[in-house]
């Protein structure tokens, strides 16, 4: 997401100043003590058993998560009546990425799926950031797609974030002040969402949403089907806040902290925005899922942005430099997550297919949340989608020259 | 917060708010730069003095098509290096090096390198590409093991005064980046001379290819710059363009100057943005468009050096805008470079190449408590010679998949 180039001179402004007194004087927004290095894989969610959330790249936790997709394909067998041995039908999979307002795209193309009349039920639906807040209603179904347009065609910056002065910029957790989001999320998030979630955890069905947690730095997949079924304390307001974790913005907005207990001890986490780490997933690269179950499998990614560079003049200030720097770097990251999940699913025989935001969509993108922008990028992600445009079979090789080249 | 600290607050935002409104009134002119190149010539800029395609945009069809047309010529001159020395047969097994990004972490491939010849069974590279820290690495590793010996003392002998001074806030709030990095500016003006370009230009006749990746902040798009078809000229001209290169390759944004590249596009005067490669990649070996195997058949292995763990590493974070902005940056960038390895390797699958990776192992655990501290990467260098001086059986064969919990454990 880009800022504004005068808050950025303010924030240099700063930086630039702080190291004048930044020692003893202020205080920091208290925060518990860190999960410690080696307790990190035993970190339990207060209340919650282990298997509501997943480290992807950590051996128990993967073995944890096989076993988890082992026993949603016994509840969906059990639903379907499919005995044991009996080869599962296929399935389709849903990865929906981050990207800010660029969610318009995402929401605007199921919305269209829906109209398209081919839209299919699920099996998985991921989310991050963004894609974690479409992730539930996408998830939950066609019933939903009311709920998706309205989220993102007629909110504007001042639903998701209010600013704030430059001294709680310096001495607090982030430079705006997310309250807002946190109304929206609990207006459309509500214990009547999670109720239908866990209701679809008893026909084998999983949301997984992405969070980062920053102490680590390591992302962290948390299984919302599993925290809605299972019995724990402060339930929707841990789903709430899972999703508001996994949409923050590191130093944007403010991140998420989640009481812990390890060993008897409590500690605090840190989360962030799960596109820190990764802007679309689907599952650990670690788990071979053919080996796990043989059945026909097709995953959609829904990236929401666009592909192609943007040009810009880049002011030759250090703080224009690396904004437009890191923005450069997720356009990129989310390059490599694409040819990471491409990969993953060429050697577990998934059938891969991509949208992405067409360069010729030309909206002036100005300000962050504008509702205009957005509602012009729903119609293009919903006339895709109606009018049955072709998937990508594979991650774009070409994004500027000829476009007839592309895919060879 | 007590009343003193109060007093200091307010007093930090008035200066703050002063120095804003001294800015917009005083534009300073120290860091003034040219036009970008239009979104629409972008493809058309040339750099005064030489060829079009002495880089390559490799996400533009045309510029591929570029790149493409200039590999199949390196092997005809493979060939005709081939039959001066009496073999005429199809094109021989070749292996590609790919020396990624990873500041002071540098220090591990250039120790690899070392403990390679050391080993006795270092290729000749046909290919070798370099991004930031790995862009310095690659002009020697790309000459062969004569070259070992300024790979060691440049990261075993150098500390953080031989890269960047630190800059005052002012100049910080109001230049182009945090740190001056004049002092690595002649650390590669000693290193990188017209005797070394000469004999890059000497290699290139052989048929052997070097690159290195840029980025281009206006355009936000990497740029591959084929050093061997600069050298060629083996100018004072072309000296100075490489450096430039190498030094762009390795300037983190925000942290050091960009470097203005000056072009030419329909015949008006333009100047290019360029920062470090790993803003766009951390490590590359060619444009993902092209088809290498479809293009000319052959055997190739890929080496890739990936300057960084992968392994995540732990710290409390202090809940504060900055500290997190930058943890978050480390985060992005760690697996940005992942993302890199799992684009190589589709691409590799798919071109019939062997793949090969190295990187910091997790066992590695001397404190990294500054950068370019020489007693760390010293350390460094010795875990990558050792790892090298014990073979080649060791190499990764895909992108690793599980890095915590069970470290031996490596899912097939």
């Amino acid at each position: 997401m880009t800022i504004e180039i005068s808050k950025s001179f303010l924030l240099s402004a700063a930086v630039a100043a702080l190291p004048l007194l930044a020692q003893g004087c202020a205080t920091a927004p208290p925060r518990g003590k860190a999960v410690p290095a080696e307790l990190q894989a035993a970190a339990n969610v207060i209340g919650y058993p282990a298997g509501i959330r997943y480290f992807p790249r950590d051996a128990a936790h993967v073995a944890e998560f096989e076993s988890d997709y082992l026993d949603a394909l016994t509840r969906e067998r059990a639903y379907l009546h499919i005995s044991p041995g009996t080869k599962l039908p296929p399935v389709a999979y849903l990865a929906i990425s981050g990207g800010g307002d660029n969610g318009a795209f995402g929401a605007g193309l199921l919305n269209g799926w829906t109209k398209a009349g081919t839209r299919p039920t699920f099996k998985i639906v991921t989310g991050v950031s963004t894609g974690a807040l479409i992730a539930p209603f996408a998830f939950l179904g066609s019933d939903y797609d009311e709920k998706l347009k309205a989220l993102y065609t007629s909110v504007s910056l001042h639903d998701i974030a209010k600013e704030r002065s430059l001294l709680s910029i310096v001495y607090g957790d982030a430079m705006a002040d997310t309250t807002p989001l946190h109304n929206l999320v609990k207006k459309y998030l509500t214990q009547e969402v999670v109720d239908a979630i866990a209701a679809e955890h008893e026909k084998g069905r999983i949301l997984l949403i992405a969070t980062t947690n920053l102490d680590v730095r390591r992302s962290v997949i948390w299984n919302v089907t599993e925290v809605a079924a299972a019995n724990g304390p402060n339930k929707l307001d841990l789903i709430q806040r899972i999703l508001i974790a996994s949409a923050a913005i590191p130093g944007t907005f403010p991140p998420v902290m989640i009481d812990v207990e390890a060993e008897g001890q409590k500690y605090q986490e840190m989360h962030v925005d799960g596109g820190t780490a990764s802007q679309v997933f689907v599952y650990p690269a670690a788990i071979q899922l053919s080996a796990l179950a043989e059945r026909d499998r097709t995953l959609y990614v829904v990236r929401n942005a666009r592909l192609d560079p943007e040009w810009a003049e880049t002011d030759r200030r250090t703080l224009p430099i690396a904004l437009r720097a890191i923005t450069c770097l997720i356009q990129n990251q989310g390059v490599g997550d694409l040819y990471r999940i491409f990969a993953i699913a060429q050697r577990d025989n998934v059938d891969f297919n991509l949208a992405y935001i067409p360069r010729s969509f030309q909206v002036q993108h100005t300000v962050d949340f504008d509702t205009n922008y957005m509602k012009a990028l729903f119609d293009v992600g919903y006339q895709l989608a109606v009018e049955k445009r072709e998937w990508e079979k594979k991650p774009p090789v070409l994004i500027s020259g000829v476009d007839q080249a592309r895919g060879q | 917060m007590t009343r003193g600290c109060r007093w200091i607050l307010f007093a930090f935002a008035a200066l703050t708010a002063l120095l804003v409104g001294l800015f917009f009134v005083f534009r300073p002119s120290g860091v003034e730069r040219q036009s970008a190149v239009p979104s629409e010539l972008q493809g058309l800029a040339v750099v005064p003095g030489f060829s079009t395609f002495i880089r390559y945009f490799p996400t533009d069809a045309t510029h591929v098509v570029e790149f493409e047309n200039d590999i199949l010529a390196s092997n005809e001159r493979e060939r005709l290096e081939l039959a001066r020395h009496g073999y005429t047969g199809p094109l021989p097994p070749v292996s590609y090096l790919a020396i990624s990004g990873g500041g002071d972490n540098g220090a591990f491939g250039a120790g690899l390198l070392n403990g390679w010849s050391a080993a006795g069974d270092r290729p000749t590279f046909k290919l070798v590409t370099g991004v930031s820290t790995g862009a310095l690495i690659a002009p020697f590793a790309f000459l062969g093991p004569a070259y070992d010996k300024t790979l060691r003392s440049i990261y075993t002998g150098i500390s953080l005064r031989d890269i960047a001074l630190k800059r005052s806030p002012l100049w910080v709030l109001l230049g182009d980046a945090m740190s001056d990095n004049a002092p690595l500016r002649h650390l590669v003006e000693r290193t990188v001379t017209q005797e070394v370009l000469n004999a890059i230009a000497d290699e290139r006749d052989k048929g052997r290819v070097l690159l290195v990746a840029t980025t281009n902040l206006d355009a936000r798009r990497p740029v591959i710059w084929n050093i061997t078809d600069i050298a060629t000229a083996r100018s004072e001209l072309a000296l100075e363009l490489v450096r430039k290169i190498l030094i762009a390759s390795s300037a983190i944004p925000g942290t050091f100057p960009p470097v203005m590249i000056d072009v030419l596009a329909g015949d008006k005067a333009y100047q290019e943005m360029h920062v470090d490669g790993a803003t766009s990649a951390q490590v590359f070996v060619y444009p993902s468009a092209m088809h290498l195997q479809q293009l000319a058949k052959r055997k190739r292995t890929l080496y890739i050096i990936r300057n960084a763990r992968l392994d995540p590493e732990w710290a409390q974070v202090e809940r504060r805008t900055v500290p997190i902005a930058f943890r978050a940056i480390s985060c992005l960038v760690q697996f940005q470079g992942i993302g890199d390895l799992y684009t190589i390797y589709t691409v590799t699958q798919r071109d019939q190449m062997e793949y090969n990776l190295a990187f910091i192992p997790p066992t590695f655990n001397y404190p990294h408590t500054k950068i370019f501290d020489t007693k760390y990467m010293t350390e460094l260098f010795t875990v990558g010679e050792r790892m090298a001086v014990k073979g080649t059986d060791w190499w990764w064969k895909r992108p690793p998949v599980l890095l915590s919990g069970v470290g031996e454990e490596r899912v097939e």
